[in-house]
């Protein structure tokens, strides 16, 4: 069986990602934690992906890496930036997305792209932790709610209270204070994601939004966040049924399409 | 830490002492090398400038970059830049510790050449000024900031404002302004004025516009000859501090021969040219980056910027005031921002570029107010745009790994 | 008793005895450095911008490391927030206000606008350059509006621009009178009820609420004294903190208080008269002279007998951050201290700058 397996690797600071892409479609996938050593996090991930998907190395035609471990993954053939591979994974599971929102754990992104996937624009925010999974993180211990849980019990109100700071840190008092005041936890949380969705929504840059937004990244996960940001922007948003591997499809799809 | 402020004490002697300098230039000479002759005399001009500075036998001026260096060498004394003093010690890699000694005294918000310059001051690390005299084109620091140092320094600080419009009665107020300023300027100094001076260095810096031009007409071949990370460093640093002066005339007809070279044997300066590219924005960061290096190991030519974007016409020698007013008012980047524009679109058929990078220096509003502006404007005509965000002069403030993502993100994004 | 609210009440019965107030040829401006007396001799009504806005959308279109006020315009204009504005006025008052200029002409396609050139260096020269620029404005408005300027409307312009004045002036010397005395807050608030009609029925309520108040020429001493001045400050909140916090706000130097007042020179030709009253201004932190500047905080500083000076910089202000620490220097030569603070345009003060004005208050209580 002389098949093609396109590898996509996705290293990033939190979880890792291997997707095998085959002629015919997606093969298989595995995510798991990066932990300290990336390149280890990559051999990892690869191998279980490889597993699953009932494939020898041998058969791996190239490997295209991605994320911000990208420069450490061995065996790459070639490194791309998330901000290309999220596009065109984004593009390959929804084809009419121009728009691709990525909300990371520790960054998040909003590119723009043509109808072939191919980026025509991009916002990172990658200096400040408002507005990534790390606000989340912060103040799911703060309300001390499961962090899994924060989505799904924050569209159980219609009115959130506003947060207004701007900084993590900073939002993180004003949420314990408004505890101390007496506001119920479902406000806050309602609060909490209208406020990262606010955050994503100037990044966008008043991009003439033509044609449909999909959200990637762990985040999209959060039924909460995807609702706010679909009442911003006023439209549906593509949700892939596992988010956080479109960087990896996106960086298969690459390694497929090098000549 | 007494071995740092012994260690500082050194330095801040070797600085301020004129031998330094002169011993510099004894061992620039001793180094022989084929290669690069023009950069070495830009070496030579700033280690003489700062030798005869401390040696201060004729009058130091400091003034910033829009003020028209002409001016100094007319009244024959010594232009210092504190602006370009900082980039050269960002450049050695040792602008640290005056940024942090500057932070206890003003806000991290503002532009870091600034705030090194205050350092240095500070410190004790500039030759004391006689006077300033500054220019409120191109930002509000020019004025103000300019103000404080006179302040510390105790000596007066002049101030030229040029007007926002361009009207011939602009022209007649800057005129008036140049006068009166030089007039003050002379009582101040205890200096002659003379006409045959001013003549003269006009004159000379007339001759170099000739050699700028020629060289940026050069600069339009393809494949690229000249790097536009040296345009931004010691090309426009010499168009900033050395016009009137005879040192323009050792340097820019060198360069011309250099790159006059390098386009007849069609010599670009990275072997293979994918894109061409237009940097936005008069500066660079001046400490040890990855950008420049990323974009020539993809090909990627930054074939010309718009520091040195050529806007003024020769100067009239027998009539100083009026056209140094001239040259002042022809800025392209004071006024509306539809100059800055019809400069850059000029910039774009001329070089062949395909893509544009605006570099943010953190601090900078009159520049990075338009970033967007500009982007949209290059957008419609399908030119790829990126904003980089930085700064110039503070390495603390350089994240490797994000201008990386970003630049190769926008690499990619040219395919 | 509640001052503001006797003046709100004077007004608002004003407005109603005056319907068509409302239906004025509103021209938008920013900077109390031009003559609003020219868009009144042109029976245009001056609307002075100071937007309610967070800043989603102009943070795209500027910079995000921008001055709040300008972002906050920007944002409003691009909602169409003002798009009832006949017309807007800039100055190019700061590198900030150039790219507004920039950003709101080439997005928001006002049917007019105009940018008039603010000299840094105040002298005879720049006197005379300022006035052409009036000259300038007056032909601009006078071609896009099809009226004409005649002097007279100029010189009546000026008449109720310098009661106003006259006004201001009697209103400012009543601080601190009283019992409750009559805060300096409360001044501002009275004052930011001036935007928001014409010239006429502002002067006609203040000139009602003055002769209606009486009160007491003894002064009340509530707490320590303190002298504000700062970049644009919208409304009275900061002001009004500090007295809640036990401090007392003897004078200001601001953009919604005190700059607005002029007294033009009616002698003169008018034009040159404003060119030369709007200049001659004690100058604000964006103008060249520190040291004039400097002299103007001392004086104002020993008349009001105020113990220190709270200087108030918007963030990412280039003009007063740059000058805060000459001006910090030389009040410390004469034994004034200086609280430093920085902040957005406009809304309560945060948590920060509350800790800082109340430790501030603290010294100078201790100092006595």
């Amino acid at each position: 069986m002389s098949r093609r397996i396109y590898v996509g690797l996705d290293i990033g600071s939190i979880s890792s990602e291997a997707l095998l892409l085959s002629e015919e479609g997606i093969l298989s996938y595995s995510i798991m934690a990066t932990g300290p050593n990336p390149k280890r996090a990559s051999r990892e991930c690869l191998k279980e992906a490889l597993s699953k998907g009932g494939i020898g190395e041998e058969s791996i035609s190239r490997v295209v890496a991605t994320g911000y471990g990208r420069i450490s993954a061995p065996f790459k053939v070639k490194e791309m930036t998330e901000i290309s591979c999220h596009a065109r994974g984004s593009h390959f599971l929804f084809p009419r997305t121009r728009t691709v929102i990525d909300i990371g754990g520790q960054d998040s992104k909003v590119i723009t792209l043509d109808d072939r996937g191919r980026v025509t624009d991009f916002v990172m925010n990658d200096k400040c932790s408002a507005g990534t999974g790390r606000f989340l993180e912060v103040m799911a211990h703060a309300l001390e709610v499961k962090l899994s849980e924060m989505g799904k019990r924050s569209l159980k109100t219609k009115k959130g209270v506003p947060i207004t700071s701007m900084c993590t840190v900073f939002a993180e008092s004003e949420v314990i204070s408004l505890i101390a005041e007496g506001h119920g936890v479902e406000e806050i949380l309602k609060g909490i994601h209208d406020s990262i969705a606010r955050r994503i929504f100037r990044m966008t840059r008043r991009l003439r939004v033509r044609g449909e937004i999909t959200i990637s990244g762990g985040v999209a996960k959060n039924e909460g966040i995807v609702e706010a940001l679909k009442n911003l922007f006023g439209m549906e948003i593509n949700l892939p049924d596992e988010p956080q591997i479109v960087g990896a499809l996106g960086a298969a799809l690459y390694a497929k399409e090098m000549i | 830490m007494a071995n740092e402020a012994i260690g500082l004490k050194f330095l801040r002697k070797m600085v301020h002492f004129p031998s330094t300098y002169q011993f510099l230039l004894h061992f620039l000479n001793l180094l022989h090398s084929k290669e690069n002759r023009a950069y070495r005399v830009w070496v030579r001009f700033l280690l003489s400038t700062f030798r005869d500075a401390y040696l201060h036998r004729k009058p130091v001026v400091w003034i910033n970059s829009f003020l028209p260096s002409e001016l100094i060498y007319g009244l024959d004394a010594i232009p210092i830049l504190p602006e370009i003093v900082s980039a050269l010690v960002s450049y050695l890699g040792w602008s640290g510790r005056f940024l942090s000694r500057a932070d206890t005294s003003i806000s991290t918000d503002l532009c870091s050449f600034y705030r090194c310059a205050l350092g240095l001051a500070l410190e004790d690390f500039l030759p004391r000024p006689d006077l300033i005299l500054s220019s409120s084109q191109l930002c509000d620091g020019a004025n103000k900031f300019f103000n404080y140092l006179s302040r510390l320094y105790q000596c007066p600080h002049l101030l030229l404002d040029p007007p926002y419009s361009d009207h011939p009665r602009s022209h007649r107020y800057m005129e008036g302004q140049i006068e009166e300023v030089m007039d003050k300027a002379t009582k101040i100094l205890s200096l002659p004025l003379r006409k045959e001076r001013f003549r003269l260095v006009l004159n000379r810096s007339n001759q170099a516009r000739h050699w700028i031009e020629k060289i940026n007409q050069l600069r339009q071949s393809i494949p690229s000859p000249f790097p536009g990370s040296e345009g931004l460093s010691y090309l426009s640093g010499m168009t900033f501090h050395s016009m009137g002066s005879p040192w323009a005339l050792r340097f820019f007809p060198l360069l011309y021969e250099e790159i006059e070279r390098r386009v007849f044997s069609k010599k670009g300066y990275l072997p293979e040219e994918e894109h061409r590219l237009l940097w936005l924005h008069h500066v660079r960061p001046y400490y040890k980056n990855e950008i420049f290096n990323l974009l020539s190991s993809r090909g990627i030519a930054l074939s010309f910027e718009e520091a040195n974007y050529l806007y003024w016409t020769p100067l009239d020698p027998s009539e100083p005031w009026k056209s140094l007013a001239d040259k002042i008012l022809s800025n392209v980047w004071a006024g509306p921002i539809e100059r800055r524009m019809r400069a850059i679109e000029e910039m774009r058929v001329t070089y062949s570029i395909d893509g544009a990078i605006h570099f943010s220096h953190w601090g900078c509003r009159q520049s990075c107010g338009g970033a967007a502006i500009i982007g949209d404007w290059l957008k419609e005509k399908g030119i790829p745009y990126l904003i980089l965000f930085g700064d110039c002069a503070d390495p603390n403030n350089y994240s490797p790994g994000q201008i990386r993502t970003r630049l190769e993100a926008f690499i990619e994004m040219m395919g | 008793m509640n001052y503001y609210l006797a003046f709100k009440k004077i007004l608002d019965d004003l407005k109603a005895k005056n319907p068509l107030y409302a239906k004025n040829q509103w021209v938008g401006w920013t900077c109390t450095y031009l003559p609003l007396e020219i868009l009144e001799a042109a029976h245009l009504t001056p609307f002075r911008i100071l937007p309610q806005a967070t800043t989603e959308k102009a943070d795209s279109y500027l910079d995000p490391n921008f001055c709040p006020f300008i972002k906050a315009a920007l944002e409003k204009a691009l909602s169409g927030g003002y798009s009832f504005l006949s017309g807007i006025i800039f100055l190019n008052t700061c590198d900030g206000m150039r790219r507004l200029f920039d950003a709101w002409r080439l997005y928001c396609k006002p049917t007019f606008s105009y940018l008039l050139d603010l000299p840094r260096v105040i002298d005879s020269s720049s006197i005379t350059f300022f006035k052409e620029g009036l000259e300038e404005l007056i032909k601009q408005l006078e071609v896009h509006f099809r009226k004409k300027i005649i002097e007279d409307d100029l010189l009546m312009a000026i008449e109720k621009s310098n009661k106003t004045g006259e006004l201001l002036t009697k209103l400012f010397s009543l601080q601190g009178r009283g019992d409750p005395p009559f805060t300096h807050g409360e001044i501002l608030d009275i004052l930011s009820e001036r935007w928001k009609v014409n010239r006429s029925l502002f002067n006609q309520a203040l000139e009602l609420f003055i002769s209606s108040i009486k009160l007491d020429q003894k002064a009340y001493p509530v707490g320590p004294k303190v002298m504000v001045t700062g970049s644009l400050l919208d409304g009275s909140d900061l002001v009004r903190m500090i007295e809640e916090l036990g401090g007392e706000v003897g004078a200001s130097d601001l953009c919604t208080g005190q700059r607005i007042l002029n007294v033009v020179n009616l002698d003169l030709d008018p034009l040159y008269s404003l060119s030369q009253a709007y200049l001659g201004k004690p100058p604000c932190g964006r103008m060249h002279d520190t040291h004039r500047r400097i002299d103007f905080l001392k004086q104002k500083l020993l008349e009001c007998k105020a113990q220190g000076l709270i200087y108030f910089s918007l963030k990412f202000c280039d003009p007063y951050l740059y000058e805060a620490p000459a001006i910090e220097g030389a009040l410390k030569e004469i034994g004034i201290p200086t609280l430093f603070i920085e902040g957005e345009y406009s809304g309560k003060p945060g948590g920060g700058i509350r800790t800082r004005v109340q430790a501030f208050l603290e010294v100078l209580r201790q100092n006595g």
